[in-house]
């Protein structure tokens, strides 16, 4: 699987006096978990964006195994992130008038990716996630069925990497830790390495370790649950 | 993509379909001007068809046109009296009908004329019925609504005005002809003598002068000896084919504002979409980036936002197509029924052209908006 490395990594924006992610070194294994927590403003968002491809930063390396994403244009990047990223965010970017089924397997019909395999495998990530009308319409789910959804959707496509920004934080607790009981037991499942954004206790606890930004800076890099 | 494409448009429904409706209106606008132009032409050029030659009194060319090939109601001046008996002895003249005016009956115009001028209307057939032979019998143009065997009294003056009824003349339906598609499926037509006589002129005195002559020369060369001979200070000689071209040259000038106009409606339609587009691309920055962020490539934003918009803008077109023809065949049908010219409402191979540079014009305005999107940046997608 994958292990990511961060060299010297900075993102700066005009107008403000200090970067809102500066990064010197970070290694990360393949197969890890790893929260990242910190106070709103301190750069979480713009780590997912560096780590996942969405955007570069304006200097340092970003590798995930020997590949530097940060050097790639921005359609490699795209097919890189398509092929190798699982992506869950707080809001569930789930598309109305569409089923469950066809929203999991948007991004890959979009790519033309979407063999029969493809469907099969949508079709018991959906079972495994706990849905179980996959043409149920989208607009009918309830809130913690929606991010099931898309935990489904990031996952179709067997990601080397799994990365979740916020992904509870729009849910009750109920739901919430449903879902992440789900990212972790899935990324331990399919040995993804796994980044998640996230504010939420029960599932840092459950991370192997955690990093605290502070200010676009990495603080103390505490370790916590098999370390501790 | 096209399941995602079609849920998109029934989300976006209203919005949909006001785009459509712009689009339809502002080609059905460009078509229908181009249709009822068209139709206008072909119709009474069809209409002037079997008039070669008209001959009337020193006046407007035009006027004796519109009152000889499509029955307009005008007081004409009269021809001198010897005209028709020269002409019918002419040559160089297969025949020479007199068309007199002045009678209606309900809104429908009575002409006085001769049997050649029936012939020529009915390609030479007889009529359905019976050919006339006394000063009494009428032959009636397939619009009219008589029966064969039917009698009535002609009135003074154009259909619905208000003049006298002839009382003391009675006429008898004894033929019908086909119809012919021009405003003289409406007339009614007696012998001229009878015409004459109600009016009080006799012919065996010396011969009276009659509104207007059809002419139906020999060759193409006497058609234009005579055109040459009877243009003078006492009569008029025209082609009507001709006065016609020279109308449409007019009616031209007024199709090409009215195409200016269509085409800045149309401009102005297209703006605005390609403003609503990029607005509603802008609005949709997360959607789009998150697209983006979750693996699809850019050429599928791109595709998305295109295929959306041209389909809309194409049903557009297609509707305008289809509402322009419906309009101008409807003007077309009430002018039919009004005067009995039948104006063919027809596409040409030509407006495949207009279609097609309608569509090339929507696809490059769609492509304004997509490539807006195939450009957003895919962080918008995690930004709230
Ligand atoms: N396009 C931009 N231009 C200028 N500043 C930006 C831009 N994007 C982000 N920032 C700034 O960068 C900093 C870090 O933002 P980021 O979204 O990464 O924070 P975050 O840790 O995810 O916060 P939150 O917990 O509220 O989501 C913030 O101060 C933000 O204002
Ligand atoms: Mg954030």
């Amino acid at each position: 699987m994958l292990a990511l490395t961060l060299d010297q990594v900075r993102v700066s924006y005009p107008g403000l006096e200090t970067p809102v992610l500066d990064i010197r070194s970070l290694a990360i294994a393949a197969e890890e978990c790893v929260a990242v927590t910190g106070p709103s403003g301190s750069g979480k968002t713009t780590l997912v964006n560096i780590i996942t491809g969405l955007a570069r930063p304006d200097q340092g390396r970003v590798l995930w195994g020997a590949e530097d994403i940060a050097a790639l244009p921005e359609a490699r990047r795209d097919r890189w992130r398509a092929e190798t990223v699982g992506l869950v965010m707080q809001d569930f970017h789930l598309f109305e008038g569409l089923s469950a089924l066809d929203n999991v397997l948007l991004p890959a019909r979009l790519r033309r990716a979407a063999g029969r395999d493809t469907v099969d495998h949508a079709h018991a990530l959906l079972a495994r996630v706990g849905i179980k009308r996959a043409n149920q319409s989208t607009a009918t789910l309830s809130r913690g069925e929606m991010q099931r959804v898309a935990v489904a959707r990031a996952l179709l496509r067997r990601p080397k990497v799994l990365i979740a920004d916020e992904p509870t934080a729009s849910l009750d607790p109920g739901h919430g830790a449903e879902v992440a009981e789900l990212l972790l037991s899935l990324a331990r499942e399919s040995g993804a390495t796994l980044i998640a954004v996230s504010h939420d206790e029960r599932l840092i606890k459950r991370m192997d370790r955690s990093l605290a930004l502070s200010a676009g800076r990495l603080a103390n890099a505490a370790f916590a649950g098999l370390a501790a | 993509m096209i399941r995602f494409i079609l849920a998109d448009l029934k989300r976006l429904w209203a919005a949909s379909l006001v785009i459509i409706l712009l689009v339809a209106l502002a080609s059905a606008l460009g078509v229908g001007i181009t249709l009822q132009e068209r139709a206008l032409r072909l119709g009474s050029a069809r209409a002037a068809d079997k008039f070669d030659l008209v001959i009337g009194a020193a006046g407007s060319e035009t006027q004796l046109v519109l009152s000889s090939v499509f029955l307009q109601p005008a007081p004409l001046p009269l021809l001198p009296g010897d005209v028709l008996p020269k002409l019918k002895q002419d040559p160089r003249v297969t025949f020479a009908a007199p068309i007199g005016f002045g009678d209606s009956f309900k809104t429908y115009p009575v002409v006085g004329s001769t049997p050649d001028l029936i012939n020529a209307l009915n390609n030479g057939a007889a009529p359905e019925g019976g050919t006339p032979a006394g000063e009494h019998d009428a032959v009636i143009g397939s619009a009219v609504d008589l029966t064969i065997g039917q009698s009535f009294e002609p009135m003074h003056g154009a259909a619905g005005d208000a003049g006298h009824v002839h009382t003391e003349f009675t006429y008898q339906v004894v033929g019908r002809l086909m119809p012919t598609g021009t405003a003289w499926d409406r007339a009614i037509i007696v012998p001229i003598e009878a015409v004459w006589e109600i009016h009080g002129l006799h012919a065996e005195e010396k011969p009276p002068g009659v509104p207007a002559i059809l002419v139906k020369p020999k060759t193409i060369a006497d058609a234009y000896k005579l055109r040459g001979e009877y243009r003078g200070d006492q009569t008029v000689a025209v082609f009507p084919g001709e006065v016609l071209t020279r109308l449409y040259a007019t009616l031209g000038d007024a199709r090409q504002v009215m195409s200016i106009i269509a085409l800045a409606a149309q401009a102005l339609v297209a703006a605005a979409i390609a403003l609503i587009a990029i607005a509603h691309v802008a609005q949709r920055r997360r959607q789009i980036g998150a697209l983006r962020a979750f693996g699809a490539p850019r050429s599928a934003v791109f595709g998305i936002v295109w295929i959306e918009l041209l389909a809309l803008m194409g049903t557009g077109i297609g509707l305008g197509f289809l509402v322009g023809w419906a309009a101008v065949r409807l003007i077309s049908d009430q002018l039919t029924r009004q005067n009995g010219v039948v104006l063919p409402v027809e596409f040409q191979g030509g407006d495949l052209g207009l279609a097609l540079l309608l569509l090339v014009a929507a696809a490059a305005i769609a492509a304004i908006p997509a490539s807006l999107a195939y450009r957003q940046p895919a962080v918008a997608a995690l930004r709230s």
